[in-house]
């Protein structure tokens, strides 16, 4: 089987890129119009008057990406049929996730029930990687400066959370406009610097799609937001981290990338004592006066990341927050660069 | 300047994870490499993965306590 390198993915990944860039750009207002027209929109409760936004940003990117993956498996052709099948597990995991959180968009789910149907998403990769053992392989995760780890039963035990955990951590952290594709798209460039480092044509190929999609899409959910991503939206973005994990063997790697959503998972896994949906919760951690986030002194409030942030860095407006925290996310983007390099060590 | 003290902290937060989570990785897959390449080993590698995530957990438990007592002694009106 011929297998490609990452100078043949070179060629394809501008067009990947500004296929994903142009379609988001053209199919966001539609969408958004149609959002208004149809009632599906949410207030946005950290603004004075809490104005309507149409809520399900998901379905543009997922239409995109989608379109973007097509595009990609156009150009590259039969000599990238390793790459067809490892895009395509990660695409339908995405999506899988994607379904979930539109159903949540529109009817509701609870907090367990959405956590619970996300494990779903990783039944792709188990079936192709049935079906294509050679091509999706499992287990043995890398670390830096240790090589393939001996995780042998846990690595299966814990195989279903790999999809489904970072899907549900990039939803915990998508609570104020333009931080989730913002600090993705920062991800997504880390992403492909790690593809040269690592020369894989896979990682390239992923962050180009991914990267024109949330360049166009982030000025539409940028503060004052005019659509929200939606479950559909932090769902699908996280759960395509997840699979790329997955897939590409590289699990250490993206878990470096989703550092800031994991220490925020768990600040709200342990003080909230399990899954919750934000109507699910009395008292909150952060509260918003006057338009400031203003971090809860109340000792028996949970606690999230931007609590903490809030008593650190002091009451912020929501723009600067978003901002902050995808400045914040060049941390882990430049730990998943230096965690490719140590990969790469002898 | 406030963000400048956010990204401080915050960078240590993340770079101290992030060795740690590689310190305890070696230092598991070092007791392991002790057991002969069997089933004990791989029951062994569970036993130990399992341990360190139910320790982050209660330590992760411990620190937020200890931040919500601290919140509540400032929040306490003065003698």
């Amino acid at each position: 089987m011929t297998q490609l390198s990452i100078y043949d993915a070179l060629y394809a990944s501008p067009v990947v890129f500004a296929a994903g860039f142009i379609v988001t750009r053209v199919l966001t207002p539609k969408i958004i119009e149609l959002h208004r027209k149809k009632g599906i929109v949410r207030p946005d409760a950290h603004k004075p008057g809490k104005p309507l936004v149409a809520h399900s940003g998901g379905v543009v990117l997922a239409i995109a990406f989608t379109l973007s993956i097509v595009v990609a498996f156009t150009l590259m052709g039969p000599a990238a049929y390793d790459l067809v099948v490892r895009l395509s597990a990660i695409l339908l995991s995405g999506l899988i996730c994607f379904l979930i959180g539109l159903y949540d968009d529109i009817k509701i789910l609870g907090g367990k029930e959405k956590t619970l149907l996300t494990l779903l998403a990783i039944a792709p990769i188990i079936g192709l990687h049935m079906v294509y053992p050679d091509i999706i392989v499992l287990g043995r995760p890398v670390v830096p400066l240790i090589g393939r780890i001996r995780l042998t039963i846990i690595y299966w035990i814990i195989l279903p959370l790999a999809v489904a955990g970072p899907a549900n951590l990039v939803n915990m952290l998508d609570v104020y406009n333009g931080v989730t594709p913002g600090m993705m798209l920062v991800a997504t460039a880390a992403l492909a610097a790690t593809s040269f480092i690592l020369g894989s044509p896979l990682l390239l190929i992923f962050a180009s799609a991914l990267g024109g999609v949330l360049l166009s899409y982030y000025p539409y959910n940028a503060y004052p937001a005019r659509i929200f991503n939606g479950d559909s939206g932090s769902l699908f973005l996280g759960a395509l981290l997840g699979a790329l994990a997955v897939v590409g063997r590289i699990e250490f790697l993206v878990m470096t990338l989703l550092l800031l959503h994991i220490i925020n998972g768990i600040m709200i896994l342990v003080s909230f004592g399990g899954f919750k949906e934000h109507r699910e919760i009395g008292r909150r951690p952060v509260i918003v006066k006057d338009s400031l986030l203003v971090a809860s002194r109340d000792p028996e409030a949970p606690w999230s990341l931007t609590r903490l942030i809030l008593l650190i860095g002091g009451p912020a407006r929501e723009y600067e927050l978003s901002r902050l925290y995808i400045l914040l996310e060049t941390l882990p983007a430049a730990l998943a660069v230096i965690t490719a390099i140590l990969m790469r060590w002898p | 300047m406030k963000y400048l003290k956010v990204y401080v902290y915050m960078a240590l937060l993340t770079t101290a994870t992030w060795t740690s989570m590689i310190l305890t990785i070696k230092l598991i897959e070092s007791v392991i490499l002790l057991v002969p390449d069997s089933l004990w080993r791989s029951i062994l590698g569970l036993v130990l993965y399992a341990l360190w995530g139910g320790l982050l957990i209660a330590g992760i438990k411990l620190i937020l306590s200890h931040l919500s007592a601290r919140l509540a002694e400032r929040g306490k009106p003065a003698p």
